[in-house]
């Protein structure tokens, strides 16, 4: 039987007065890899935030690693439980190069892990162009870069849990695939496990086998297997509302939701086919 | 940060249960001495201040009544002198005020004299504007701008040594310090002084490092500097000019600090030429007697001002005894002519404008000999000034 | 001309000395230290007490401003670290009160009087400089002030604690989200300003006097300083100091009290149209 290693149990979440997350559960269990769903604003972000620590807890526990962390400050979440936040704004230090950028985020790994220990010229096998800007800037990284430099930076630390949040970002499609490939091949060689938010559709369904359907104010409308998306796409598309989302959206945005033909339905569940063209 | 804290709850404990205490005796002679306790002009305010409470111990009583001081801060801010001035005359109904620090202060309270309408003894305020400003302000204790003007220059006259030396002149960008240079530069030209810049350097009062000027004074190459500084920035200019090893050939002359700064300054002022009223280095009993009970009562080097001070309020309380009671057209009359023989000679104060002719000392910065104080640094005299020759004439 | 220039570098590295501790405060933390000054202050208050008790001049160098650093981190945790997540005007109300609190309370201690730190008699006279003679004690300040900035330099690029704080003045969310205790960088931060600060006040005082306002008149021309270099860069710093320095300098000779206008119009110029100072390097949020 699967351990849960991160456990949310009716978890409530303000800003200021305004009560974002109302009574959120969820949990992911040990080198599993979940995704959470959901339209624009509905908590998703501040999901990840409160796991971190960063966004305080009002109500309700977290549990990680069977720790109860819900109050803990951040610095502790990170040092104890090995959570890694990779926000969505990226926050490459400006100021600080490519290889300090990465060696801010180093960390011993957890007593008792398995994996081995990450060291700079690990994540410069995985990510080369890294090792080429060593000394750069960080912040005159492309978006790509920049996504992957913050990716090598959480890996720094040993990480056990990766929040990663929106990855594909403000990235052209080919750096997408890319990037979503490395993450794939970290969770599978390195048992890292994974929360992802992810506003691409065949970047979620590629990395993770289990997806939250986040409705607003981050209440949970239903958990879907990789299997059940296939089966069940409508759901998912209606969740997300793509079709009048797709008003709004800019159209480079609507072009990567995948049609009801087309991928999940036509790959193997998980398989990188489901991302490549 | 606890002690601090425990420091600040018991001064407070102590302020608050003041005025509990029980008065020593009943009706005291009342006098209030304002004086500056705040900022740089502190030091000379506490020598003030000092100098007056032991003239008041050492007269014991006015008429058979205790004499009671009451001291007020200023903190050098005219507003605030006013402020306390008022304070000490309507409600703890003093009979006379005295002490005062800076000039504007006591220009400040001089200007309320009829109001107040007590006597205003100033121990310490060296400005001209004092002389006959009014029937009931006075000054005895320290000298006037010009008395002091005159006495260095004389100082200069008596030495050959300084008589063939030109001079650089440097000033507080002030009026006083304009004042001060103007003064000097006119009356040593008459004299035959050679004075290198006529037009005087002004110095910015804020100044902090004086480099700028030491390095013009050198390539000057004057043989020395007359200084308008204030007597708190002065030692900082002598400090700073020491370091750049000018005391060596260039002689200084200034208004002299007070002992404490000379003290805090150390090594470095030695060769400081300056006046003053009165030095723990004036061998008469008198003085003598003056600088032991200084040190006993204060545990501190006896300073000029102390000895000003202790004069100046003296006068002040032989007048009100002479005036039989506390009446302040009585105080006045017996204040004018009045005369006291103290620690540096006979002291008088003028009729014509109510302000003291006394005795004055050139005096020079040295290495002090062994002495019951404790101090490295005496103003040693090196000349003496009768009355008539530091004027102003009557 | 030598002793002109020397004069000028002097000036600038004093000002440097004492207002970089607050530059680096605000630029990590981004606290304006209304304090600096009196910190300052009792750093020269110490070396003065020690220096008086026969310690070693170097020692108390050492010493003082190592105190004032302690005192500093005391008072980060006890005053400002509770007030962090507050607006910008709290801790500016707050650590102007504090200044006004330690500059009375160094009366209490120290009383009023203007105070020379005695200088070591190793650094007395002068030296023979291509003709020139200058005090060797200036020409200490100056090496004592490169020696600090080199190594705070060494320490902010050098050393991961350099990198976390760097990284800290940017973007500090992340950095906790590393892993790092952003209160303890807070108050390491705080300390070394005060540190620095004591330094320039030990420094200062065999020089400028020790007395209770010292800090707080200094404080101005710190200001000047931080705004014209730009608000927690360092560069700008360095360049501010020398610009300042030598404004003053030279001004004080030829235009006594209009020098320090000419300064004052120079910041507000740069606050009108530069407002992240010389080499825009500064952070405003
Ligand atoms: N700092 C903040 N202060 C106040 N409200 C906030 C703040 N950040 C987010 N919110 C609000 O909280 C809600 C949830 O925000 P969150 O960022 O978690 O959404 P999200 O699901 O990540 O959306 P997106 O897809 O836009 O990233 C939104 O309504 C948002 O407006
Ligand atoms: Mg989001």
């Amino acid at each position: 039987m699967a351990t849960k290693l991160l456990e949310l149990e009716d978890v409530h979440t303000y800003y200021g007065d305004s009560h974002v997350i109302q009574g959120l559960s969820i949990y992911v269990n040990k080198g599993e890899a979940v995704s959470i769903l959901g339209r624009n604003g509905v908590g998703k972000t501040t999901t990840l935030r409160t796991i971190a620590g960063l966004t305080p807890l009002r109500r309700g526990t977290v549990r990680i690693g069977g720790k109860d962390t819900g109050h803990w400050p951040t610095h502790r979440i990170v040092k104890e439980t090995h959570v890694a936040y990779v926000p969505a704004e990226r926050n490459v230090f400006p100021g600080l190069s490519v290889k300090e950028n990465l060696k801010i985020g180093e960390q011993p790994p957890m007593n008792g892990s398995s994996g081995s220990r990450w060291t700079l010229d690990m994540v410069y096998e995985y990510f080369p162009i890294l090792k080429e800007r060593h000394l750069q800037d960080g912040s005159t990284l492309s978006g790509g870069e920049q996504q992957m430099l913050v990716i090598g930076r959480a890996l720094m630390g040993n990480p056990e849990i990766m929040l990663l949040d929106e990855p594909s970002q403000g990235l052209a499609p080919i750096v997408v695939a890319k990037v979503a490939e490395i993450v794939k091949q970290l969770c599978a060689l390195h048992g890292l496990t994974l929360v992802v938010v992810e506003q691409n559709f065949r970047v979620s369904y590629k990395l993770a086998q289990r997806h939250y359907l986040m409705d607003l104010k981050g209440q949970i409308k239903r958990s879907l297997t990789n299997e059940e998306w296939a089966a069940n796409e409508d759901i998912v598309k209606k969740h997300l509302s793509i079709d009048d989302g797709c008003v709004e959206k800019k159209d480079s945005e609507c072009r990567q939701v995948p049609a009801p033909s087309e991928a999940p339905s036509g790959a193997a569940p998980g398989g990188p086919g489901a991302v490549s063209k | 940060m606890r002690k601090g804290l425990a420091v600040c709850i018991s001064v407070l404990l102590v302020l608050t249960m003041m005025p509990l205490r029980p008065a020593v005796a009943a009706d005291p002679i009342k006098i209030g001495v304002v004086v500056t306790l705040t900022g740089m002009a502190a030091q000379l305010g506490i020598d003030n201040r000092n100098g007056i409470l032991l003239a008041a111990k050492h007269k014991g009583t006015i008429l058979g009544r205790p004499i009671q001081i009451i001291t007020e801060d200023d903190e050098g801010q005219s507003e605030t002198g006013i402020r306390k001035a008022e304070k000490l005359v309507f409600k703890d109904k003093v009979v006379a005020l005295s002490g005062v620090t800076v000039a504007n202060v006591g220009q400040a309270i001089a200007g309320e004299a009829d109001r107040l309408n007590v006597p205003f003894l100033t121990t310490n305020v060296m400005t001209p504007k004092f002389y006959g400003l009014h029937p009931l302000v006075f000054r005895c204790g320290q000298v006037a701008d010009d008395q002091m003007t005159v006495a260095q220059v004389m100082g200069i006259l008596k030495d050959p040594d300084l008589m063939k030396r030109s001079w650089y002149v440097l000033a507080d960008d002030y009026a006083w310090g304009h004042s001060c240079a103007e003064e000097f530069i006119k009356l040593a030209t008459e004299k035959g002084i050679k004075i290198k810049n006529p037009t005087y350097d002004n110095a910015a009062l804020n100044l902090v490092d004086w480099s700028p000027f030491v390095s013009k004074i050198i390539s000057a190459e004057v043989g020395g500097v007359y200084a308008c500084l204030r007597s708190p920035v002065a030692p900082r200019f002598v400090q700073q000019a020491a370091d750049f090893g000018l005391m060596e050939k260039v002689k200084i002359i200034g208004g002299t600090p007070s002992e404490a700064a000379l003290e805090a300054a150390g090594e470095s002022v030695v060769g400081l030429i300056g006046t003053c009223c009165w030095t723990w280095d004036i061998d008469t009993p008198k003085s003598k007697a003056f600088a032991e009970a200084y040190w006993k009562e204060f545990k501190e080097v006896p300073p000029s001002q102390g000895a000003q001070a202790y004069t100046g309020a003296f006068v002040l309380f032989n007048a009100i005894e002479k005036a039989g009671g506390t009446d302040p057209k009585k105080i006045a009359e017996a204040l004018k002519g009045a005369t006291f023989e103290g620690p540096y000679g006979e002291v008088r104060i003028s009729p014509k404008d109510n302000c003291m002719r006394t005795p004055v000392k050139v005096v020079v910065a040295e290495r002090a000999p062994k002495n019951p104080f404790g101090a490295k640094i005496i103003k040693k005299v090196v000349a003496s000034l009768t009355p008539e020759e530091v004027g102003p004439a009557e | 001309m030598i002793q002109i220039c020397l004069n000028c570098l002097l000036l600038s590295a004093l000002l440097l000395l004492i207002s970089i501790g607050l530059n680096i405060i605000y630029g990590i933390s981004r606290v304006v230290n209304l304090a600096h000054g009196s910190l300052y202050a009792l750093g020269a208050y110490f070396g003065y007490s020690m220096v008086s008790y026969g310690v070693n001049f170097y020692a108390a160098l050492l010493l003082a401003p190592l105190l004032a650093g302690l005192c500093g981190v005391v008072l980060e945790r006890l005053i400002i670290e509770p007030i962090r997540h507050r607006d910008m005007t709290y801790t500016l109300i707050l650590t102007y009160g504090l200044s006004v609190f330690i500059d009375g309370m160094f009366k209490f201690i120290w009383s009023d009087k203007v105070q020379f730190i005695q200088m070591p008699s190793s650094l007395r006279g002068t030296l023979n400089l291509f003709g020139v003679h200058y005090p060797n004690y200036r020409l200490f300040v100056l090496a004592a002030t490169v020696c600090v900035i080199l190594g705070l330099l060494a320490l902010l690029e050098k050393t991961k604690l350099g990198m976390i704080m760097r990284a800290a003045s940017t973007i500090p969310e992340m950095v906790s989200a590393l892993g790092v205790n952003m209160k303890l960088v807070h108050m390491g931060v705080f300390g070394l300003g005060c540190v620095l600060a004591g330094i320039g006040g030990v420094i200062a005082g065999p020089l400028l006097s020790v007395y209770p306002m010292m800090g707080s008149e200094m404080l101005l021309s710190c200001f000047v300083v931080l705004v014209i270099g730009g608000l927690g860069s360092l560069r700008g710093a360095i360049l501010a100091s020398l610009l300042v320095g030598t404004a003053q300098t030279l001004g004080f000779v030829f235009l006594t009290d209009f020098a320090m206008v000419i300064v004052y119009l120079m910041m507000a110029v740069i606050l009108l149209f530069m407002p992240k100072g010389l080499l825009a390097e500064g952070k405003f949020d």
